[in-house]
């Protein structure tokens, strides 16, 4: 409860903040649009031309990407600070967390919201029910809890990449590239159906889970694999994967704090 | 009750050792080369409730290392270390429950935001009870003078201003111990004053523990009791503050300028150790003679345009110790730990 009320006020400080920087927001909120615009536009295109790619039409990649801009916007929303977390060890700010009587990665989530979420997020949902307008799936609440579980295990994920790529910060310097490097990889090949890649490249993202933020869970929603397949089988299991990745991260993250440097002065 | 108990306490830092150029960091990333760097080199200290401690060295030799493993922040790489008999860096949310840190080089405080918007903040962060919150602010804001720049955001306050609400910062909770790394750095001598009286009267009246560390010797003079002296990872003097300044610290230099050229100066007390006709140079020990009465002996000889009074430098005391130390104990190795 009174965490709760520490992230609450924390959030209240940040709006604050973010009243002095409107121009910026916008200016950058402008800026996020277009790279996912463009994005979008991309796929559109390509699948103009091709009509389906393995059995995954025009809507159902948009779907998958909706998917993906979902967890990345919801995982953003709290996840900002864990984020931004190499500049503060670079800073040396770090240092200041742990003197105070609270969890470490809950203080740096508290420690930077970034209002950029709601962007990704109203994104997303425009491209989910757009994707979604154009199928024919059978509404139910059924079908509603499948896609907020879709949906958690797909945020799980992304927090426990972005955690990874924080904990790195505790051994490498420089680590603003190597992130770039897993967000483009991320944001590239995520949002296209897994089936397009080679089986190397398949095998690689089934087991450093990253397959499960869109295609597996996106394919069983949508009905893509037969029942009873193995793809559907992963399919319904984001959720429990997720989770078994998040405490990973976790863990990892856990024995960076013990091996935390900090800086010179 | 002792506050804190430090027990052969090192910390060894492996750095990575940078090749040149692209090739050289490319083989960097894959076969680097470590280096370790002993910042603490096995420390020994205890210090009780309530006692104000300075901690001062050269640059380099330690202390904010020492500092960082007392916080919790740093685990050691041996050695033990007891905060009110709680091991910092595996109970690190208890022990951060009862102390207060200031780290001169960081800020506690929102940038954008005013000081009284991060003070609030604070009352959450260690759960303070409203009344004994008001209360420590309204003592903290009239202590540090902290009133007249309470609702101007922390990127406008001068460097003086903001290390004030910095301070502040460390005591709303009642810690019992607060740690200080060089909260005086870049400031001027009125704000140093400011901050000295605060932290002695705070010393007093709440029977806080203080640990300072600074490269003014003044600063220490003024707020501590203790004197922790640290070179090259290792304690080389631990005792009473006063004592120190009596053996090591009375060497003050006297610096003259004259109206007029002179050809010789004659001393009725101190030492010559710089001429050249227009100025003088004179060390004095401050216990023999007292600057004024230095300054009046000459002026009544010599036309003086003017003056410069220098405090001893760290390293220079740190030189008088192992010198001292030689000559007493030759058993002694000098870096060994001494306590006097
Ligand atoms: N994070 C770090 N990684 C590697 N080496 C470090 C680190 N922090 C400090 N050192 C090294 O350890 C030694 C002690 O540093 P420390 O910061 O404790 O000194 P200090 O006494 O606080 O000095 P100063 O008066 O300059 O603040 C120095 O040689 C420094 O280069
Ligand atoms: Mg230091």
């Amino acid at each position: 409860m009174d965490s709760l009320k520490l992230y609450y006020k924390s959030f209240l400080l940040q709006l604050k903040t973010f009243r002095i920087y409107r121009v910026n927001f916008f200016a950058s909120g402008i800026g996020t649009l277009f790279v996912y615009g463009t994005q979008l536009l991309g796929l559109v295109t390509a699948l103009y031309h091709f009509e389906s790619v393995h059995g995954w039409n025009l809507y159902d990649v948009s779907f998958l990407y909706g998917l993906w801009l979902a967890s990345y916007g919801i995982h953003i929303t709290f996840f900002a600070g864990v984020r931004d977390f190499a500049s503060m060890v670079h800073r040396g700010q770090f240092d200041i967390l742990y003197v105070r009587p609270h969890n470490l990665l809950f203080q740096v989530m508290c420690g930077r919201m970034d209002l950029q979420a709601m962007i990704h997020m109203g994104a997303s949902a425009l491209v989910l029910v757009w994707s979604t307008m154009h199928m024919d799936l059978q509404w139910s609440w059924n079908l509603v809890l499948k896609l907020a579980v879709i949906l958690l295990g797909a945020v799980l994920i992304q927090m426990g990449l972005t955690l990874i790529w924080a904990t790195l910060s505790f051994w490498l310097i420089h680590v603003g590239s190597l992130v770039l490097f897993g967000w483009t990889i991320n944001a590239n090949y995520m949002t296209y159906p897994l089936s397009v890649y080679d089986s190397v490249i398949r095998w690689i993202f089934t087991i450093f889970p990253m397959a499960f933020i869109t295609y597996f869970p996106a394919g069983w929603f949508l009905g893509k694999f037969s029942p009873g397949s193995w793809e559907y089988q992963l399919g319904s299991f984001t959720v429990p994967v997720g989770l078994l990745f998040f405490l990973l991260a976790y863990a990892f993250w856990l024995y960076g704090t013990k091996h935390y440097k900090s800086t010179g002065n | 009750m002792d506050a804190i108990i430090v027990e052969d306490l090192w910390k060894i830092y492996r750095v990575k050792e940078h090749r040149n150029g692209f090739v050289g960091g490319l083989i960097d990333l894959f076969r680097p080369v470590w280096k370790e760097k002993e910042a603490v080199r096995g420390i020994h200290f205890t210090i009780p409730q309530g006692q104000s401690v300075g901690y001062i060295g050269p640059n380099g030799s330690g202390k904010s290392t020492t500092i960082k493993m007392l916080t919790g922040i740093l685990t050691p790489t041996s050695g033990k270390v007891r905060v009110n008999g709680i091991d910092p860096s595996r109970r690190r949310r208890e022990n951060a429950r009862q102390i207060g840190v200031v780290f001169g080089q960081r800020t506690q405080l929102w940038w954008d935001l005013a000081i009284k918007e991060s003070f609030e903040l604070f009352r959450h962060i260690y759960r303070i009870d409203e009344k004994t919150f008001r209360k420590n602010v309204e003592m903290m804001t009239e202590l540090l003078d902290l009133d007249q720049f309470a609702s101007i955001p922390v990127r406008q306050l001068s460097l003086g201003q903001r290390m004030r609400a910095e301070i502040a910062c460390a005591f709303f909770h009642d810690p019992k111990i607060v740690y200080l790394d060089e909260p005086t750095i870049g400031l001027d001598v009125v704000a140093k004053e400011r901050i000295r009286t605060f932290l002695k009267e705070i010393n007093r009246e709440k029977k806080t523990t203080i640990i300072l560390t600074t490269h003014d010797m003044d600063d220490i003079e003024h707020v501590c009791e203790r004197l922790i002296l640290i070179d090259h990872g290792r304690i080389i003097y631990d005792g009473n503050l006063q004592r120190f300044v009596d053996n090591y610290g009375t060497d003050r230099i006297l610096t003259v300028q004259f109206e007029e050229p002179q050809t010789s100066v004659e001393l009725e007390c101190g030492e010559l150790i710089g001429f050249d006709q227009r100025q003088a140079s004179i060390r004095f020990k401050k216990n023999e003679i007292s600057a004024t009465k230095l300054i009046q002996q000459l002026t009544a000889r010599y036309p003086i345009r003017d003056c410069q009074i220098e405090e001893p430098k760290i390293e220079h005391l740190i030189r008088h110790v192992y010198e001292s130390e030689n000559v007493e104990d030759e058993g002694i190795h000098a870096h060994d730990h001494i306590s006097i």
